[in-house]
């Protein structure tokens, strides 16, 4: 039995987790929903749950909008590259940090958290010409190359914290064994700390996934991401196409939504990391 | 199989010098136990010889070898770490194959050398679990199997047996001894534990604050310790000390002006001030001896362990008379003559004794 002070901590606890996601998954929920509707249905008051579903928006986003497909290519492709080139790269320096002890290395670390202080937009916009003079401008490359950049220095203190939870007397055993480092890192070190890439995959999953700003300024025609195609949409001369709208938002939702759920065991972990022992 | 020889080694970390200069020679197939109080260097020598600590001066060999820039997996060890330090994520034929699976070898050597190190240690039915699905002594066994299957020149333990409850570390003690005793591999074991080295052991060195007091076979070290720090240190309960002058040849005479026999001191100039040490186990009940206050009775059952109270200093007394002793008795005690131990008081060395 639950004694009632306990009890009433849980209700209000449940209340509170209730509104929450309410709140956030309502305007996720309806734009699914919309994506089924005709057009006149999506913005009629008030919102109606019960209504004849239909594919017609996701049949008209096949036939009116072929960009938005190849859109969604273009984002998978930089955002598997870029994901798998930030946590490879955090995950070796991680390793870095957490096995060598060296000022400059101390000194570094601080200027990690520092860098993520200032806006991107302040280093980016300078790249700009270098980008155009190395003929990288509209190619996946420099995207992905952005995205990871952005993520190596959130992504290396993650690792590190974890890589710190693995006791240093596995590395010399292994050195001992005959592994070079390299091996240690590879054989040891990665799969030990799973879960600590996965939570930084996610935080670049979801960032090159929708991220806007910079696939407007470094892409043109053929590294067009997904958001991209969704703005022209919403920009479209004759007007705007909610329903077909909503269809193309809810495909480019689905895939990190489903994501985020699969990984979000390892993502709790390797977001704790450090907090408790063991 | 291969010897062992520390030559003035050294170890800084930074500006503190912690290893001040060590020799140590340990002949091939040895068993050599490291011993000393916590912090003396046990674990930083240890390191040092097996490449885990960079070695600051000196030179180790390792066979004729010197070895002094080579690392860890070019020095033909194994270590068996006081944390074990499995890996986690591999099954104990893969932790214990980890070495060959690195080195490419066959999968039929693989089998043929884990399954020889799984039979040897009796880990045959736990090969495919993970260390988390161990006892403490089975882990204890998965890490020394990780040793054995890398056949190597030198083994060296740190504190093998530290995790373990006060049985098991018994048996151990003995399953790592019959191992030695049958693979004769050159073995370098470090322990705070004085028993453990005392019983495993063919040769103790007594570390302190990074320096060797003694070094030398456990009864010799026993019997005729080189210094008041290892006649401390050897032997358990600790041994006895009393101020003491040379009264004759063969009688000394403490500060409470209780009178002692003993023998072997023909070298010793009358009045001289020695410090004697007697072990608890050689005081024995004797009529006519000093009278002493029983504060504490701690039997054990095959023999007793008594606190007593001589003059206003605290002596031990292992008994192994079947009698039965009481708390605030009074007893008369005196040391077995022939089994004083005399020190300088200044010094701390020992003087020279007939044995
Ligand atoms: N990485 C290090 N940096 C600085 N000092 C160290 C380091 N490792 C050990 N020391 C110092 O060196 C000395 C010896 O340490 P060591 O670990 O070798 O002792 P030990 O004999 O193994 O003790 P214990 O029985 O407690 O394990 C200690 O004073 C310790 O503080
Ligand atoms: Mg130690």
């Amino acid at each position: 039995m639950l004694r009632p002070k306990r009890l009433g901590i849980a209700l209000f606890k449940t209340v509170m987790v209730a509104i929450i996601a309410i709140w956030s998954l309502l305007p996720i929920a309806m734009i699914f929903i919309s994506s089924f509707k005709f057009d006149r249905e999506i913005f009629a008051v008030p919102f109606r749950l019960g209504f004849t579903p239909t594919f017609s928006n996701y049949v008209a986003l096949w036939e009116q909008w072929g960009g938005f497909f190849s859109g969604l290519v273009n984002s998978l492709i930089i955002t598997v590259f870029a994901t798998v080139l930030a946590v490879l790269a955090s995950a070796i320096a991680g390793y870095a940090y957490s096995r060598n002890r060296h000022p400059v290395l101390s000194s570094s670390a601080f200027f990690l958290i520092f860098i993520r202080l200032i806006p991107p937009i302040v280093i980016t916009l300078p790249l700009f010409p270098v980008v155009n003079q190395l003929r990288l401008n509209d190619t996946h490359l420099v995207l992905i190359i952005l995205y990871a950049a952005f993520f190596v220095s959130l992504g290396t203190l993650v690792m590190r914290t974890f890589i710190d939870q693995i006791p240093i007397e596995i590395d010399e055993a292994a050195h001992i064994d005959g592994a070079s480092r390299l091996q240690v890192l590879r054989r040891l070190i990665l799969p030990l700390s799973g879960q600590g890439m996965v939570a930084v995959a996610v935080f670049v999953i979801v960032f090159s996934w929708n991220e806007y700003l910079f696939a407007l300024i470094f892409t043109t025609a053929n590294a067009r991401t997904a958001p991209i195609v969704i703005s022209e949409m919403i920009g479209a001369i004759e007007g705007v196409q909610w329903g077909v709208l909503f269809a193309a938002t809810s495909i480019q939702l689905l895939p990190v939504l489903l994501f985020v759920i699969l990984a979000q065991k390892q993502l709790v972990a390797g977001l704790t990391a450090g907090s408790t022992k063991g | 199989m291969a010897s062992v020889t520390i030559s003035d080694m050294r170890k800084s970390f930074g500006k503190h010098e912690v290893i001040h200069g060590v020799d140590i020679k340990i002949a091939d197939g040895s068993f050599v136990a490291l011993v000393g109080p916590s912090g003396c260097g046990k674990s930083t020598l240890l390191r040092m010889i097996a490449g885990l600590e960079e070695i600051s001066a000196g030179e180790l060999r390792i066979g004729e070898r010197v070895v002094n820039e080579l690392p860890s997996k070019d020095r033909d060890i194994a270590m068996v770490f006081q944390s074990y330090a499995l890996y986690p994520h591999l099954t104990v034929a893969e932790n214990m194959g980890f070495s060959l699976s690195l080195k490419k070898a066959s999968k039929a050597e693989t089998e043929e050398r884990v399954g020889y190190a799984a039979r040897t240690l009796g880990l045959e039915a736990l090969l495919d679990r993970k260390p988390k699905q161990l006892s403490g002594g089975q882990r204890q066994r998965v890490a020394m199997g990780r040793a054995i299957v890398r056949d190597p020149q030198v083994f060296l333990f740190d504190e093998p047996l530290s995790n373990l409850d006060a049985k098991l570390r018994v048996q151990m003690r003995g399953e790592i001894k019959a191992l030695h005793r049958r693979l004769a591999t050159t073995t370098i074991y470090v322990t705070h534990d004085q028993v453990e080295a005392m019983t495993m052991a063919d040769e103790i060195v007594v570390l302190r604050d990074g320096r060797v007091e003694q070094a030398g076979q456990p009864m010799d070290l026993y019997d005729a310790p080189a210094n008041i720090f290892v006649a401390g240190f050897i032997g358990s309960p600790a041994m006895n000390f009393f101020a003491a002058t040379i009264e004759s040849v063969d009688t000394l005479r403490l500060e409470d002006g209780t009178a002692i026999p003993f023998s072997g001191g023909e070298g010793l100039a009358k009045d001289q001030r020695v410090s004697v040490g007697i072990r608890p186990e050689h005081l024995m009940l004797a009529p006519g001896g000093a009278p002493s206050k029983i504060t504490l009775v701690e039997p054990t059952g095959p023999e007793t362990l008594l606190t007593l109270e001589v003059g206003h200093a605290a002596v031990t007394m292992v008994s192994r008379e079947r009698r039965r002793f009481t708390e605030g008795e009074i007893i008369t005690i005196a040391p077995e003559p022939d089994r004083l131990h005399l020190f300088d008081p200044e010094t701390g060395m020992r003087l020279p004794q007939r044995q």
